[in-house]
């Protein structure tokens, strides 16, 4: 797999996960879901011109046609300063932990249940993982509160922030790359 | 407009305990990784797919 600052390419496997420059490509694309179609139809350009998030798009090395997207902005997870005096008085400890967001993941319908999806996050993943230009620790999310997107990310590992926000629309959960980051040392 | 982006909320005391601990007790628990045969498999249909959409078109 070739990583570089604004790709990955995975030449075993024949996809490329590209940053989007011309957001055309999108114009016959539907990943069944309302909300996510409307952003990446209308708001992600607008999104990428203010420098509020980039979308990458996942497509096949020989073929420009879309198969996902995911957008992508950077966020923190910011902790209580009493917590932390309290829990690790002897390390040092940041209040604020750098992380990446996926603003938004959508994957054309006609691909669904192929696990092209968790195949996307794991590529976020290596992005903020491998020669990243600054300090990533974390991959959130605003997951929609449905048990069918809960269980995904469940799948792929991340967990639940905190459960105030267990009845709302969206619910914010995190993956620590330190993981992944071990794993790959390891082998 | 679709929904805005927002950023992750900070976390309250409680909170933070739990997280804190949650990181440093996860560190060590597997990552599974989704296989290389599915993602094999994935790629074979997709090309298939845009493939057959090719020759719908002509």
């Amino acid at each position: 797999m070739k990583i570089d600052r604004n790709k990955i390419i995975d030449e075993n496997q024949g996809f490329v996960l590209d940053k989007v420059d011309d957001f055309s490509i999108f114009r016959s694309f539907t990943c069944g879901d309302d909300d996510l179609n409307e952003f990446i139809h209308k708001d992600a350009e607008t999104h990428k011109t203010e420098l509020l998030a980039e979308t990458y798009v996942l497509r096949l090395q020989e073929i420009d046609s879309p198969i996902a997207f995911c957008s992508l902005c950077n966020d923190t997870i910011q902790l209580s300063p009493d917590a932390r005096k309290k829990i690790l008085p002897e390390k040092k400890q940041y209040r604020y932990h750098p992380a990446v967001k996926i603003a938004r993941l959508g994957v054309h319908e006609d691909f669904h249940g192929k696990e092209i999806g968790s195949y996307l996050i794991e590529l976020i993943k290596n992005f903020f993982m491998i020669d990243n230009r600054t300090g990533c620790r974390f991959v959130t999310v605003d997951a929609y509160n449905t048990e069918k997107v809960l269980n995904f990310y469940k799948k792929n590992h991340f967990q639940f922030l905190n459960q105030k926000d267990a009845k709302k629309d969206t619910r914010a959960m995190y993956f620590d790359l330190k993981r992944l980051k071990k794993k790959l040392d390891s082998e | 407009m679709a929904l805005p982006i927002a950023a992750t909320p900070k976390l309250g005391v409680a909170d933070t305990r739990i997280f804190l601990k949650r990181v440093e007790r996860d560190l060590n628990k597997p990552v599974k990784r989704v296989s290389a045969s599915k993602i094999a498999e994935a790629s074979k249909f997709v090309k298939e797919y845009f493939e057959n959409r090719q020759k719908q078109n002509y």
